[in-house]
């Protein structure tokens, strides 16, 4: 069970992050009006929680800002640049304090000061807007609270306070039809209130009373406009011996009958929310939940294994219905696990933000495609390498507004994230049109470290992708966004650890793409399923290019050569490597892709392709990198997974005979 | 309020020693199913088995207390305990000779343990006689998560001579 502090932690970190999302929103020009309610709702909450779980310092400034929306609410400012800077400003100190629960460290405590001076100094100037109309409006009230309104800690009472503020009023409680009182419950909401209101205020005014309430209450809203009768005040009074419910709107109407009524709005102003659609879960549950089903399709394929030799014709059915299921469930527990893409573009969309501002540069950032559904894991681990890309995009892509026009480009630098599924893989592009990447410079600076060979003519592609080795960065100098040479690498190393690989293309003053290339799955693989002396083990199929029958009789070291498709290639000897067996003749091969190169691998038996859960060989192993982890066989044995890679790589250090020395 | 506590340990013989381990570390006991070796791995490590769907690394005890090897009796079981590694729990079974019963021990019944050899030191929390024999409580966690093989004879020889 998560402790409270935790439960605040997070919903604090939710709250943050679509307040954040609401605000990259405003910037970006949209203007609806329920986003800044939306704003002002997120810190109002904020405000709240941080003071009751003992960040003062935190409740303070967000209730400085929190004053400042209210006043964006009503009109009275405008949400501009600067506004939204210090709104930024404001999410990142409340998310690390939020984060390590500590807002008395130095640092913080002094950035939040500073953070309230300004906002302080912002409320005393203002931007006025032209304040609303003041003539006198009667509105005619009703809230008809859902059952559960007390549930939420919500009290009728406050709201009609509120409405007080606003101007007079009279109202009217009434019961609601149906109400047992022979199983009245006090913690239900029974009775609903009419009410007639007296005001200057706009109906949208009147309108924000109810926010608190509204996803727990119809409310009904009629206004009366009387700024084109004769009545200049109306006695409410005339309205309290109205003991009859529902009769105060009629007679309300009568009243001010024979006179033009103006029935501007008549707003309901929502049902009550439907209840939602989707449920926080525990990852540790999810984990658990995937634990099980890998264990049931295990045991289920077991389960086959012995019905075939069976002729219990109602058995193997049985046996075939449950496959089915096992399979279905296995895909819908596997696409729980899945999270779309979108969960965080707000980070990008920030960076982005941010960035145009820093550089001074203007910069838009687009996406498509982004609702794509990918394992929770991958997306965590996709962040940094994404954020380092687009970095790069900004910082040394897109150029400066001058430049970008004098080149015959428009003022306005793109950058777009595209994203689409194909086949068994995630496919992510991270384009922008700026000025590419200059080869020259790239190949001048490989020569340069020695990672080129002066002699060597290289392709276009093959000089481009030096960018991803280790210390390579052609920034002239280290900013603050990029140039420490870091980079890419280790977003390819990124990449790659998440079993994808990632290619760049570029034309100079035109732009550059990355292109991220994903598997879907990262736990399940299709193997090849081989016997080597009395063990089977697992050779992954992405690997394998064509399984061969050997004819070559006097093969007897660690190290050979075979004939294959008229040339040869050398064979490395699994038997010799795994078994301490001198018998040396193998009499299959599988031809392996090793760096662009054929590798033979030579085996006993090549039993058939198998789908492969992986599992991992623990911490147990980890000096025995040779295997990419184990799998469970459909007999119940334990089958390792082998990685071709670095197998062949330690073979071939080890390898005593200089005869086969050119490899590479 | 009284302040002895009961503890209950799981006995079991490696070699020709009887030790202890506190139950809370132990998951469960099985019988030694098919194994399959990991080539090229640490000597003490036996293999890895099936446990329902999950892959179990199995260290064999008597090779990680530098005895020599033996061949599996009937008798020989595999202990599945929780081992710390990386601040992470990780499940781990071990290689026992037999096993033998869970006994209660209050605190005030641990006796010092020997304090000569290397083994003692680093790897016994304590000793108890039950039923005229001396059990050896072990620090399951300290001899399994590191790399090292423990001498265990050197010890043997002193609970001899007890």
């Amino acid at each position: 069970m998560a402790s409270l502090e935790q439960i605040f932690k997070q919903e604090c970190m939710e709250l943050l992050e679509s307040f954040e999302q609401g605000l990259v929103n405003a910037s970006n020009g949209d203007e609806r009006k329920e986003i800044v309610t939306d704003l002002f709702r997120s810190l109002h909450t904020i405000k709240g929680s941080a003071s009751m779980f003992g960040f003062q310092k935190i409740s303070e400034l967000t209730h400085e800002l929190e004053c400042l929306f209210d006043e964006i609410r009503e009109g009275k400012r405008i949400l501009n640049q600067e506004l939204i800077t210090l709104s930024f400003q404001f999410i990142d100190i409340a998310r690390s304090v939020v984060d390590s629960g500590n807002e008395n460290n130095s640092k913080e405590s002094k950035l939040i000061q500073d953070l309230i001076f300004k906002i302080k100094n912002i409320s005393t100037s203002t931007n006025f807007v032209t304040s609303p109309i003041t003539n006198q409006i009667l509105y005619y009230i009703n809230i008809k609270p859902s059952e559960q309104l007390f549930l939420t800690g919500n009290n009728l009472l406050y709201v009609i306070d509120d409405l007080l503020k606003l101007g007079k009023l009279t109202c009217r409680i009434y019961l609601f039809e149906n109400t047992n009182f022979n199983q009245f419950n006090f913690q239900k909401a029974h009775t609903g209130i009419e009410l007639i209101l007296e005001t200057n205020q706009s109906v949208d005014q009147v309108k924000e009373q109810f926010i608190f309430i509204q996803d727990n209450a119809k409310i009904e809203i009629e206004e009366f406009n009387l700024l084109n009768t004769k009545i200049d005040v109306v006695d409410l009074s005339n309205f309290s011996d109205i003991c009859n419910p529902f009769l105060l709107k009629e007679s309300l109407t009568v009243q001010l009958d024979g006179i033009s009524l103006a029935n501007v709005s008549k707003g309901k102003i929502n049902e009550p929310e439907k209840q939602n659609h989707s449920i926080r879960v525990a990852s540790y549950k999810l984990d658990e939940l995937m634990s099980l089903v890998s264990e049931l399709i295990t045991t289920q394929a077991q389960l086959e294994v012995a019905a075939i030799h069976s002729t219990n014709v109602q058995l193997i059915n049985v046996v075939e219905s449950l496959q089915k299921i096992s399979r279905r469930m296995r895909d819908t527990v596997f696409s729980v696990c899945l999270i779309p893409l979108n969960s965080v573009m707000v980070r990008f969309q920030r960076l982005i933000s941010d960035l145009s501002i820093e550089l001074n540069k203007e910069i838009k950032f687009e996406t498509s495609g982004t609702e794509i559904e990918l394992d929770k894991y991958v997306i965590e681990n996709l962040v940094d390498p994404l954020l380092h890309l687009l970095r790069n995009c900004a910082d040394h892509g897109i150029e400066d507004s001058t430049t970008r026009v004098k080149n015959g480009k428009s003022k306005v630098g793109l950058i777009s994230l595209t994203a689409y599924i194909s086949g068994t893989h995630a496919i992510l592009e991270i384009k922008d049109d700026g000025a590419g990447i200059d080869k020259n410079k790239i190949l001048a600076k490989a020569l340069k470290l020695g990672l080129a060979d002066p002699n060597f003519k290289y392709h276009e592609e093959d000089i481009i992708n030096f960018i991803f080795h280790p210390g390579f960065s052609t920034a002239q100098t280290v900013t603050s966004v990029s140039g420490r040479g870091v980079g890419m690498d280790v977003v390819k190393k990124n990449i790659t650890k998440l079993k994808g690989n990632i290619t760049v293309k570029s034309e100079l003053n035109q732009g550059t793409q990355f292109n991220i290339r994903l598997p879907l799955t990262l736990s399940i693989t299709e193997g090849l399923l081989v016997k080597v002396g009395n063990s089977v083990y697992v050779i992954p199929l992405e690997n394998v290019i064509k399984c061969v029958e050997i004819k070559e009789e006097n093969l007897n070291t660690v190290w050979s050569y075979i004939h294959y498709n008229e040339s040869q290639i050398p064979i490395l000897s699994l038997q010799k490597v795994f078994t301490t067996s001198t018998a040396f003749k193998y009499p299959k091969a599988v031809v392996v892709n090793f760096q662009n190169q054929l590798v033979g691998l030579g085996v006993d038996e090549v039993l058939g392709e198998h789908q492969v859960v992986l599992k991992s060989l623990g911490n147990f192993y980890k000096d025995s990198p040779e295997y990419g982890g184990a799998t469970i066989l459909g007999n119940g044995q334990v089958s390792l997974v082998l990685d071709v890679q670095r197998i062949i790589q330690n073979h071939l250090n080890h390898q005593q005979n200089q005869k086969y020395g050119n490899l590479n | 309020m009284e302040t002895s506590t009961n503890q209950a340990y799981l006995t079991f013989s490696v070699g020709k020693e009887t030790f202890g381990a506190n139950v809370k570390s132990v998951l469960e006991i099985l019988e030694v199913p098919a194994l399959t070796t990991v080539p090229q791995a640490a000597v003490y490590m036996r293999g890895v088995i099936n446990l329902r769907g999950s892959v179990l690394p199995v260290v064999d005890t008597r090779i990680k207390m530098g005895l020599p090897f033996q061949e599996d009796t009937i008798n020989t079981c595999i202990v599945v305990i929780q081992v710390e590694q990386h601040h992470q729990l990780m499940p781990l079974g071990i290689i026992v000779d037999a096993i033998q019963e869970v006994i209660d021990i209050q605190e005030n019944q641990i006796l010092p343990a020997p304090t000569l050899g290397n083994f003692a030191n680093t790897l016994l929390t304590g000793m108890i006689k039950h039923q005229e024999k001396f059990v050896l409580l072990l620090n399951i966690q300290k001899l399994f998560s590191s790399e090292e093989i423990f001498e265990l004879t050197e010890t043997e020889e002193i609970t001899n001579n007890l």
